[in-house]
């Protein structure tokens, strides 16, 4: 209990430093690019509690989690197969490092031409972009398994599905969570960059068009929700990861 | 207590279904003729086990020793069916080996390896259970296999969370639940101290006891060898084969203290030493092998 309000101190003192230097430099302020953050703090009551909340935030937050879900569904799946088939995956090696080093930001034009310009093109550079992470970890972790699990796999003639979901996910899952963080981080920014292209709603749209229409202290208060956004997300992350690996060994979970 | 019941449990991979018709000599649990095995090198391949043959009785104790590198871990996997041996064949209840049986037990070396550190000791034990059995009988079967080694008081601990000591011990409820006919274990105290060892030493013997299960144990430990079987297989030579069978005369009532003084154990000590040092001067001859 002490230890964690010691953390928190630890861990408070220097946003709360950085803020009030913002605030009190920032007082005042003339310039139009860099205006007060009083002003900025005000709009950011203003325009996000509710009204764009419930018009940009929430479809944006839909298509960022559709995004990183199905990317980790799909990163795990295939990364759960790819790594108990050493010689499937020798063989497509090339094609996946070529797929990997583009990045899914050079396909957004492509995905517009042939998906327009909804929802789902942004789903889709979402997952294309985040998918790389969980898929890359999984396979190496798969891979990586302890040859004496495969021996208990086979002498003791575990079943195909068990094999799977009971013994390689749980075994490769601490390594799956570090990938779905990084996985996380690629959503998020995908997400601005699509709502950026051609989009009537969401967050990266409505940063976009206040800077567009010279609405600084609009397009200010937008960046400071998404930063918001960003870290509760990560807040709720860990707070996952650590719930699903209560039952692993302390060194494990990498604290 | 009875927990072997390989009757109820189908045979999961390669063995062939046709049992041996019965003949007139005593029934062998295991028999194992003229097994062979290579690796692959780079130029060609090395000769490791060559015309290595014995029988393991039902509810034997047997305890293979030989010089270190000679091949002991190897012919452990060829009767657990993990490595297809190169020639010869295994039989195990009268059917041919050509992959994992369900009438093999298996207790690894490593048991922060073997077990899932993410189950408890009881989903441990029970999961080759799983699909073979009904709920009930399962529970029942990991119940009496924790109740066995003596850990039905952390069946909800999770492996890390116990000694190195009882961990092997789940790793051998895990076995023991299987309900093989044949227990293998090898250098299951390697990793373990003395005091532990003699400790899991004993409860070997008293699972045997009690389950009828026939057991080869691999040591290379001369004494762990004589204080636990009813008769040791030497192997030695490059490629090794069988040089020696020995039966240990010590009877079925064993402790740690008496039997290891009994003139017989010393006598015995000396005669497997003599054979080990021996082969383990001929590899030496020849190159050695690891």
């Amino acid at each position: 209990m002490i230890r964690s309000a010691r953390t928190a101190l630890l861990q408070l003192w220097l946003p709360v430093l950085l803020i009030s230097l913002w605030w009190f430099l920032s007082v005042g302020s003339t310039s139009l690019y860099f205006p007060a953050l009083s002003d900025i703090l005000d709009a950011v009551g203003r325009l996000w509690l509710f009204e764009h909340a419930v018009s940009d935030l929430l479809p944006s937050m839909r298509n960022m989690l559709t995004g990183f879900v199905l990317a980790v569904a799909i990163g795990v799946t295939l990364g759960l197969i790819l790594g108990s088939l050493p010689r499937l995956l020798d063989a497509i090696e090339p094609e996946l490092e070529f797929a990997r080093a583009l990045p899914a930001v050079a396909i957004l034009p492509i995905a517009i031409l042939v998906l327009g310009l909804g929802d789902n093109m942004r789903v889709f550079v979402i997952t294309l972009g985040a998918v790389w992470p969980v898929l890359l970890n999984t396979t190496a972790a798969v891979r990586g398994i302890d040859p004496t699990v495969r021996d208990v796999e086979s002498a003791f003639g575990i079943d195909r599905v068990s094999r799977y979901l009971r013994i390689r996910l749980p075994a490769a899952l601490p390594q799956i969570l570090s990938g779905a963080r990084i996985s996380l981080y690629i959503s998020i920014a995908l997400l601005v960059i699509s709502e950026m292209q051609g989009a009537g709603q969401g967050i990266g749209h409505f940063i976009l068009a206040s800077q567009r229409d010279y609405a600084v202290v609009d397009m200010w208060s937008g960046v400071i929700v998404l930063g918001v956004i960003g870290y509760l997300l990560q807040l709720a992350f860990r707070a996952g990861e650590a719930a699903l690996l209560r039952n692993y060994p302390p060194q494990r979970t990498g604290k | 207590m009875t927990i072997t019941g390989s009757d109820e449990m189908s045979t999961h991979a390669g063995a062939s279904a046709n049992p041996e018709p019965a003949t007139g000599a005593p029934h062998k649990l295991v028999t194992i003729r003229d097994v062979g095995h290579d690796y692959p090198t780079r130029d060609g391949h090395r000769t490791v086990l060559d015309k290595v043959s014995f029988d393991v009785n039902p509810g034997e104790f047997i305890c293979i020793v030989g010089p270190s590198g000679v091949g002991k871990t190897t012919i452990l996997r060829c009767i657990a069916g993990l490595q297809p041996s190169t020639r010869g064949e295994v039989k195990v209840n009268g059917r041919v080996l050509t992959g994992p049986s369900s009438d093999v037990g298996l207790v690894f070396q490593d048991y922060s390896r073997s077990l899932m550190p993410w189950m408890s000791v009881t989903d441990n034990v029970a999961l080759p259970l799983r699909k073979r059995l009904t709920r009930v009988e399962r529970e029942r079967r990991v119940t009496a296999a924790l109740r066995e080694v003596g850990l039905d008081q952390h069946t909800e601990s999770k492996p890390w969370q116990l000694s190195g000591g009882m961990q092997q011990r789940v790793a051998i409820a895990r076995a023991l639940a299987f309900g093989a006919p044949l227990l293998l274990m090898d250098e299951p105290f390697a990793s373990v101290d003395a005091q532990t060892r003699a400790e899991l030493e004993d409860l070997s013997l008293r699972v045997r006891e009690d389950s009828g299960q026939a057991v080869i144990l691999i040591t290379h430990d001369i004494d762990e060898s004589i204080y636990l079987a009813d008769r040791i297989i030497v192997l030695g030579g490059s490629p090794a084969s069988v040089i020696a069978e020995l039966t240990v005369p010590l009877g079925s009532n064993r402790d740690q203290i008496n039997t290891k003084s009994l003139p017989e154990f010393a006598e015995l000590r000396k005669t497997v030493h003599t054979l080990i040092q021996e082969a383990s001067r001929s590899m030496g001859q020849k190159g050695g092998s690891k």
